[in-house]
């Protein structure tokens, strides 16, 4: 089922009603490749992926956002969704009264346009719970009710597993996570990624994320844009010896 | 309110923006005068050929409603002309106990509104009424051999006098208020239940309502009696055809709740958006008794409904879970009203409204606790949703605590769809009118779990019926 | 300390604190871009009803907290309400009320918000702990809302003192009396860290000794 997808991102302007966040960003990614952002806190790196999935806050001034050659910059969410493009969040909302497993089989049902019967369904989402260690009663529940932070990433990363996107952005997918929670969650991406081979951007907190899943690109971001690329290599040097050599301290 | 698929799309691809409204010719077998005076009263009384008692009561009650002013609080009720309605209409001379001796047209109508169906599938029993006369009712035999009564009012009155008028109009006397009064004064039709002792009636009772002749008043009389240990759970579901003059619904529900008994009380209101529904509910509690009240209200164009629940024996539970949708030009002043008249009594009051389209829901609440009731605990909590710029939400939960032991709290939250969580949604390729559809049915979720699956189901659907066409 | 007034005038960019020992008759008015830190701590009721109006212009702030220690027959009958009339502006309204003997307390709040008060985030409280069989409060929190985009709520509780908590401080060695008076100190304190002023804060600590 591999098939090359390619998303562009050109020289992109954006920010919110009073403040400019994402200053001439230019990156592009490719079916099976794992890209990594890191850079100081306020950089602009969630705000990227918001942007990228159309969060209504932010307002896109200038520059062009394609999947496929296909100019998704202006779409709706839900849009950019069937597009083949998921976000797993920094902080999950709760849907109170909205069970998880009805919304995603409509979520699933809508993206691929094929209709899986609800014991499908449910094998499916059981394999992905099961790899990501959660319980029973976590998948009946409606949508992250009364889940801690590391919970809300599991859930985050289930929806991802049975959505099966053309490009991942995974915001801060270690924030909150212990050790066992992470190393379920790392897994489970990582079988994703076997599965579809989707092109992942990852941004990580604590850099914990990069012992179990190896970069292939590793961006160093900084006042809303790119300023440094490289490999996996890079991302040792920072935890070596932090951002100095490539960020000027303000 | 069961109304099978096939009805339903019938009824939708008829009628396109109210789903009931339609009218059905019947010949009416009596219609009476609209001036509402004495010798229309009296005439009623007749026709039912009730015992004089009951027509002292009822010109008592008239005297009181002449007297009684207009409430100014609640919704707007300067525009009802008391002279310009029917007070009633028999269509039948008889109540029929099997649906094939119904006339066809009213059967038609109930057929149509896929009452008979419920019964089918899932109900007890069931009794249908249209303008003021129950037309049908069955009661499965099992029911009647136990000793449970599932009659009209009137028929009971007939049938089980003592029994009637032990309990009649103790619970809500004439005077409590102006429309309690009126219906005092001219009810008719209704449902009379009686749960002996010990007896656990385990599916749903449930009844329909209809008010079909323009201008008619609908004033039936609810009693239902559990007898010590006793439970049952009873629906009212109710709809009207649309008219351009405005009908009146003036309902009074007395229930008694005897000692160690449990009684479930469920509406289902969706009356046309001309209607007035002014209805006086209200329990009375004893020793280790539990009432739960369910209160569901979509339709009419002012409803102002306060299921009570006075705890009168120690020990006594009260819930109420209520509903309310007010679209445009639509009131639901709705709430309920908890009296703590004995110790070691609790409640609890769960109230969601949701306002779009410049309507405007309205949740009034009365919790009392008197003198000399001790350990009470009681929590209320009413959240409103308000979905639009032009639509209004108003609270209004008052607190008379005369004792110190107790452990009493409220909350009241209003808000709109959150913007996260419409996002949240959208990102997983659902479109914002079905994520605003799955955001309201998840914000209601709490009320709906409390009724019956099959009505759960169509409320849900109900709902996202609503929200087509008010998002965007 | 500021001496009661029948009309208060926020002046436009300011921020005021006020403490007042009182509840009376008052008009309050939030111009633009105001900060409002409002404590009233009373013993005193009264006969007649008190009503006391805020009036919330854009970018505003209320931060009223009134604490009521109701002893022997005293009276409190009071309503307020909070005119959210414009965009981008909060409040936060506690009362709370400690009430022993035969006295009363009788509370009507309103948060109201018109149509032009989007982005408005308003909440009311009315906590009441009551020490005495003869004690009473009637409580209205109510709310008015024509805005879609607001965050408002409104909460009442009514309850006696915690046994558990009672429990507790007695079995570290304090006795009942003690025991009642830290409690009753810690409720009615509770929310006045709310107040950033430090001098606001110093004198309704002052008020609270009882």
């Amino acid at each position: 089922m591999t098939s090359k997808n390619t998303l562009k991102i050109k020289n992109l302007y954006a920010g919110t009603a009073n403040k400019k966040i994402i200053k001439n960003l230019s990156l592009t990614i490719g079916s099976g490749e794992i890209h990594v952002i890191m850079g100081r806190n306020g950089c602009g790196k969630s705000t990227l992926l918001n942007v990228l999935m159309g969060h209504p806050k932010y307002e896109t001034e200038k520059g062009q956002v394609l999947l496929n050659k296909k100019n998704i910059s202006k779409l709706n969410p839900d849009e950019k969704a069937k597009f083949g493009l998921f976000m797993s969040f920094q902080h999950p909302v709760e849907i109170p009264g909205v069970p998880l497993t009805t919304f995603l089989r409509t979520a699933k049902n809508t993206i691929t346009k094929k209709h899986s019967s609800p014991i499908e369904f449910l094998e499916e989402i059981k394999k992905y719970a099961k790899l990501l260690k959660m319980t029973d009663s976590q998948i009946e529940r409606s949508i992250n009710h009364g889940f801690s932070g590391g919970e809300k990433k599991k859930s985050e990363i289930l929806q991802m597993s049975i959505l099966k996107p053309k490009f991942a952005l995974l915001d801060e997918i270690d924030s909150g996570l212990d050790i066992d929670a992470l190393k379920a969650v790392a897994t489970t991406i990582k079988e994703s990624f076997k599965e579809t081979k989707m092109g992942l951007l990852i941004i990580t907190h604590y850099q914990r994320i990069l012992n179990y899943i190896t970069p292939d690109f590793v961006h160093i971001m900084d006042d809303g844009k790119i300023i440094k690329s490289g490999g996996k290599s890079l991302a040792k040097e920072l935890e070596k010896n932090g951002y100095d050599k490539y960020i000027s301290k303000k | 309110m069961a109304i099978p698929k096939r009805t339903k799309r019938l009824i939708d691809t008829t009628f396109g923006d109210y789903k009931f409204g339609f009218k059905s010719t019947v010949d009416n077998y009596f219609v009476s005068h609209k001036h509402l005076d004495e010798s229309l009263v009296k005439e009623i009384s007749e026709q039912k050929k009730e015992p004089s008692w009951m027509t002292d009561f009822r010109l008592k009650s008239l005297g009181i409603f002449n007297k009684k002013p207009l409430p100014t609080w609640g919704g707007d009720l300067s525009r009802i002309n008391f002279n310009t309605l029917h007070y009633y209409i028999k269509p039948q001379d008889s109540t029929k106990t099997a649906w094939n001796k119904v006339d066809p047209n009213i059967k038609e109508a109930f057929d149509t509104l896929g009452v008979r169906e419920a019964e089918k599938e899932f109900m007890a029993g069931l009794g249908a009424q249209f303008d003021s006369e129950v037309v049908y009712k069955s009661v499965q035999d099992a029911l009647s051999k136990q000793g449970v009564i599932f009659d009209s009012t009137d028929n009971a009155l007939r049938n089980h006098p003592e029994l009637f008028k032990e309990y009649f109009g103790k619970i809500v006397p004439a005077n409590d208020n102006k429309f309690a009064a009126l219906n005092s004064a001219v009810w008719s039709g209704g449902t009379f239940i009686y749960v002996p002792k010990g007896v656990h009636i385990d599916l749903p009772l449930q009844a329909y309502f209809r008010i079909n002749t323009e201008s008619m008043g609908q004033f039936e009389r609810t009693l239902i009696i559990a007898d010590e240990d006793s439970s049952v759970h009873y629906i009212e579901g109710c709809t009207a055809p649309i008219y351009s003059s405005n009908s009146l619904h003036a309902a009074v529900v007395e229930i008694i709740v005897k000692k160690n008994a449990k009684v479930k009380y469920t509406t289902l209101q969706d009356w046309a958006h001309n209607i007035y529904n002014l209805v006086t509910k209200r329990s009375f509690v004893y020793e280790n008794g539990e009432m739960i009240w369910v209160d569901c209200n979509m339709g009419s164009q002012l409803t102002m409904k306060y299921p009570a629940i006075y705890l009168l024996g120690k020990g006594a539970k009260g819930e109420v879970h209520s509903l309310a949708i007010a679209s445009k030009n639509q009131h639901q002043d709705a709430g309920s009203k908890i009296i703590h008249g004995a110790s070691n009594t609790s409640s609890l009051v769960s109230a969601k409204s949701i306002s779009k389209d410049g309507g405007r829901s309205s949740y009034r609440g009365l919790l009392k606790v008197n003198k000399g009731a001790k350990n009470i605990k009681s929590k209320v909590s009413c959240d409103a949703l308000i979905l639009d710029k032009i639509s209004r939400s108003d609270t209004y939960p008052l607190m008379k605590i005369d004792e110190e032991d107790v452990s009493i709290a409220h909350e009241a939250t209003v808000s709109k769809i959150g913007e996260e969580e419409l996002f949240y949604l959208m990102s997983r390729g659902i479109s914002e009118q079905e994520a605003s559809s799955m955001i309201v049915n998840g914000f209601a979720e709490p009320i709906i779990k409390h009724l019956p699956m099959e009505y759960a189901i169509e409320l849900n659907r109900l709902l996202e019926l609503e929200m087509t066409g008010s998002v965007g | 300390m500021e001496k009661l007034q029948k009309k208060l005038v926020i002046k436009e960019n300011s921020t005021k604190n006020i403490l007042l020992t009182d509840i009376d008759n008052t008009e309050i008015y939030l111009n633009k871009n105001t900060v409002l830190n409002l404590a009233i701590v009373t013993k005193k009721g009264s006969i007649e009803p008190k009503n006391i109006n805020f009036t919330l212009e854009e970018n505003s702030h209320l931060n009223f907290l009134t604490i009521i220690l109701g002893k022997k027959n005293n009276k409190f009958l009071f309503t307020t309400t909070a005119n959210h009339i414009s965009k981008n502006t909060t409040s936060n309204c506690i009362i709370k009320s400690a009430i022993f003997d035969e006295s009363i307390v009788d509370y009507k709040g309103k948060i109201k918000i018109t149509d032009e008060g989007e982005n408005t985030v308003s909440h009311l409280t009315h906590k009441s702990l009551m020490f005495s069989e003869n004690a009473k409060v009637n409580t209205l929190p109510s709310l008015e809302i024509e805005a879609d985009s607001v965050k408002a709520g409104h909460s009442a509780s009514v309850g006696k003192m915690d046994e558990e908590m009672l429990f507790y401080l007695q079995s570290r060695g304090l006795n009942t009396n003690s025991a009642k008076n830290l409690l009753l100190r810690s409720f009615l304190e509770e929310d006045i860290e709310q107040f950033n002023d430090k001098n606001l804060l110093q004198l309704i600590k002052k008020e609270l000794i009882i």
